[in-house]
């Protein structure tokens, strides 16, 4: 354990990438799994932290949540359990990044797997999101909202809990941005942009 | 092996699940479905099936009038949107039924579901050319997807 707490220390203040390439690498190099899982973490963060200070001149800074591997959002910082640019991390049990630093969300197909019954956006990653936007920050939803439970609009309450208001009606996507992006099942295959809606939330406290 | 969808239609479980799906609230624009309900009835399912092909299922209760086709529609939409595989298990269900192009039934749930079917533009290209030949009430909606397609780069 010690050796593997060394590694991780090596990945991830030394910058070596030997141990980085080990903590990459779950089962190759014999460590015990929580050490992987924890350099990973370490990693993810450091990689996503070292993308803030690149950005630290600039503004706004944006979010692109559930980005997949690397987000196709220019200037955007992925967030994705899946990611290999930006932050690595599962929203639904926390984000490394401090409550309302970001301007802007973007949260184009969310889809989370082994979800307890009665999971929708509002009690699975919508509480995280908003607390790392700034007030007045936006979260653009874009989906399938009739079919993907993960976006749908939250009720008025939900949003007052939350602390958000609905400042855009679902309507057919307009955003260039997400418009441009190619978006793909996980497997691979293309989704039809026109099944696609967005609607805008924003933070109100 | 799957069971064949009319067997599994018999499983009261599995009967009960798709008899619970269909009575919960479902408007053919979505804005009144209860979509966490039905996917947590769809969760059910795939639970019962061993995996997440509902295509057979659901063309079955539609077929056997225990839902609309629109319902069907809408079920495999959200069904796509639960589970594990993102819809990876039941996309070779529904290209099988393009594939086929002989139930036109199975051609309008399969059409339906806002995803492009087939890795290829251009497979899919030739069984929608099929598909128009046989059917040409789906021309109008093989034809735009095509057109979307290549505009969204294939």
């Amino acid at each position: 354990v010690g050796g593997v707490g060394y590694t991780a220390y090596q990945a991830v203040v030394c910058d070596d990438p030997y141990a980085q390439t080990a903590l990459a690498n779950p089962g190759v190099y014999g460590a015990p799994y929580i050490w992987q899982e924890l350099g990973s973490a370490l990693l993810s963060a450091r990689q996503g932290l070292s993308t803030l200070g690149q950005r630290a001149t600039t503004s706004p800074m944006v979010i692109d949540l559930f980005g997949g591997r690397a987000s196709q959002i220019a200037g955007a910082i992925n967030v994705d359990i899946a990611a290999t640019s930006g932050i690595r991390a599962d929203v639904t049990r926390g984000l490394p990044l401090a409550s309302g630093v970001a301007d802007e969300i973007i949260a184009t197909n969310p889809y989370l797997r082994g979800v307890p019954a009665g999971s929708t956006a509002t009690n699975t990653w919508l509480p995280e999101a908003t607390r790392i936007l700034r007030p007045g920050g936006r979260i653009i939803i874009t989906g399938q909202l009739g079919r993907n439970r993960f976006t749908r609009v939250p009720t008025a309450e939900e949003l007052q809990r939350l602390g958000l208001r609905l400042v855009e009606e679902p309507r057919a996507v307009n955003d260039p941005r997400i418009i441009a992006q190619g978006m793909f099942t996980t497997d691979g295959r293309p989704i039809d942009v026109s099944s696609l809606q967005s609607f805008i939330l924003e933070k109100v406290r | 092996m799957t069971k064949p969808a009319s067997n599994l239609l018999l499983n009261p479980a599995v009967r009960a699940v798709v008899i619970k799906m269909a009575g919960l609230p479902f408007d053919a624009e979505g804005h009144k479905t209860d979509v966490p309900g039905i996917a947590d009835c769809l969760e059910d399912l795939f639970a019962l099936l061993g995996n997440e092909d509902v295509g057979e299922v659901v063309a079955t209760a539609v077929s056997n009038g225990l839902m609309t086709q629109e319902q069907g529609r809408e079920v495999l939409g959200i069904a796509i949107w639960s589970g594990q595989t993102n819809g990876a298990q039941l996309q070779p269900t529904l290209e099988r039924w393009l594939e086929a192009a002989d139930e036109p039934m199975h051609i309008g749930l399969a059409l339906a579901q806002g995803i492009f079917p087939f890795r290829d533009i251009d497979r899919m290209t030739e069984v929608f050319a099929r598909i128009i030949e046989r059917f040409p009430e789906y021309a109008a909606t093989c034809q735009g997807m095509v057109r979307r397609r290549r505009e969204q780069g294939g």
